[in-house]
């Protein structure tokens, strides 16, 4: 309780809905992703404390409140915690980024996979998803023109507890799966596109091929990310 | 003092109608629709076609489908500029500086789907000449199709609009000739549905993503399916279209109310 208390104030402090509303619309977006919430609402109990004792009651409250605070999860924007963030189209925006993926992943020392395809490709784009109101990172989309295979690429990463409005497409789209590398590939081909969605090491990809539609091409690549890292 | 009580009545009736002039004018700004891009809204309305046959009617896009551009973060109610430019963008490939400095191609013919310098600047520069957010939110269609065309015209080009109407019927056969002479439409489209269309061995699936705004877009292509069904025959047709949005390229279902559609050619 004292854990949702505090998730829910650094929410409302960040102007967005309560976790409650923020769970409910996961669950109902993404039915299959969204673990199943703590059903259990945070109740304020209104007690009368008698003058004497609720000096007592408060000083009793600070020693086990303290230390608790202390051991809490740090939840971030960006979803260093591990609840579940969603972030609709309107609350993020998509800014071009002075580093590549593989330069990103590298600074920040994570775990990212990337495509290494910079001295192949004729065009590579890298663009950051930015929250608007407390310019945390995201998520990161690098896209690519290959001009030997003709073929545009597009790859975004987010961390896995992490969900973005205008990514939902995958979600609903990508209904069928393979396993590569013993990784969990859900993917589909759309007519002028193929896409598919995994995750791996806590983060979740998203690839799009313009005009795609082999879905065998989607596992190559997907090879290709998780032999990268 | 004739005279001048002539004039002064002269004088007092402009006065008196020059407000109302005024209101008339704004009113008439306000009545008009303005389109703002709205945001895509996940709907859940995927629905399976079970089918027993299917034949693929006609599947047919302008050379090389068309530019897919998307906001740039400051152009807020943008998808007029947006949508400019990916006629643009297109146009460029045919229309030499069309985009100074620029080409919107690959040499394969591939359009570039995304720039950090020239297409920035070319929604920037559109977005002005559209008057967006002058008014009130967003565009009108007259700010639109002035603004584009004179961005056009300022590169040493004619543009000209043919109108294929409005409503749930638009000229569909127009349009078809307009897309296999290789040219763009715009669309202007009230909150509606996008669709992602993928085939499958017996069954297609067709999941629908909702823009919550008016919104205008750019149509490139066709796609007629016509399913034989337990239950009868079934036959779906699509505009394809280049979004402006976070989904670049979607299916728009025929016999969605339209506000306006226009055919824009360059020369």
């Amino acid at each position: 309780m004292r854990q949702e208390r505090k998730l829910e104030k650094a929410i409302q402090r960040d102007g967005e809905q309560s976790q409650s509303d923020i769970l409910d619309e996961l669950k109902r977006r993404y039915p299959q992703y969204t673990k199943q919430a703590d059903s259990k609402q945070a109740t304020v109990k209104k007690r009368r404390i008698a003058v004497f004792s609720s000096l007592a009651a408060v000083a009793a409250c600070l020693a086990i409140i303290l230390p608790c605070s202390l051991l809490l999860p740090n939840h971030q924007p960006n979803g260093g915690g591990s609840e579940n963030y969603y972030c609709a189209i309107g609350q993020y925006e998509k800014i071009a980024s002075e580093y590549t993926l593989r330069e990103y992943s590298e600074i920040h020392n994570s775990n990212i996979s990337y495509f290494d395809w910079y001295d192949t490709a004729e065009d590579c784009f890298t663009e950051c998803f930015i929250r608007i109101k407390s310019k945390k990172t995201l998520g990161i989309q690098e896209s690519a023109y290959n001009p030997e295979t003709d073929e545009f690429i597009e790859l975004s990463v987010t961390k896995s507890n992490v969900y973005l409005g205008g990514l939902e497409s995958y979600f609903q789209s990508c209904v069928n799966e393979q396993v590569v590398f013993n990784c969990l590939v859900r993917w589909n081909v759309i007519i002028d596109y193929s896409i598919c969605i995994f995750e791996h090491n806590g983060y979740r990809y998203f690839i799009k091929i313009d005009g795609g539609q082999d879905e065998n091409r989607l596992f190559e690549l997907v090879e290709d990310l998780l032999q990268n890292k | 003092m004739k005279n001048f009580n002539k004039r002064l009545r002269a004088v007092l009736f402009v006065l008196l109608c020059v407000p109302f002039c005024g209101a008339w004018t704004v009113a008439a700004e306000q009545t008009e629709t303005r389109y703002t891009g709205g945001e895509l809204i996940s709907t859940y309305a995927s629905e399976t076609i079970s089918y027993v046959s299917k034949q693929v009617v006609e599947d047919i896009a302008t050379a090389n489908n068309a530019p897919y551009y998307s906001a740039v973060g400051d152009l807020s109610n943008g998808c007029g500029a947006i949508a400019g430019a990916v006629i643009v963008g297109f146009y460029d490939k045919y229309y030499s500086n069309l985009i100074a400095g620029w080409d919107s191609y690959y040499s394969t013919g591939r359009y570039k789907g995304k720039d950090t310098v020239y297409v920035p600047a070319l929604m920037h520069d559109l977005f002005a000449r559209m008057n967006t957010n002058q008014v009130q939110p967003g565009v009108s269609e007259n700010d639109f199709k002035t603004g584009l065309k004179a961005y056009v015209n300022n590169q040493g080009y004619n543009l000209t609009y043919s109108s294929l109407g409005s409503g749930n019927s638009f000229n569909y056969t127009a349009f078809k000739t307009a897309i296999n002479n290789n040219e763009v439409v715009a669309l202007f489209v009230q909150p509606s549905n996008l669709y992602a269309l993928s085939p499958s061995n017996n069954q297609d699936l067709l999941v629908s993503t909702s823009i919550s705004g008016n919104h205008i877009m750019v149509a490139y292509g066709y796609y007629e399916v016509k399913y034989t069904l337990s239950s009868g025959i079934r036959t779906d047709k699509y505009l394809r279209v280049a979004t402006g949005l976070a989904v670049s390229t979607a299916f728009y279902k025929i016999g969605s109310y339209v506000d306006a559609t226009y055919t824009v050619k360059i020369s």
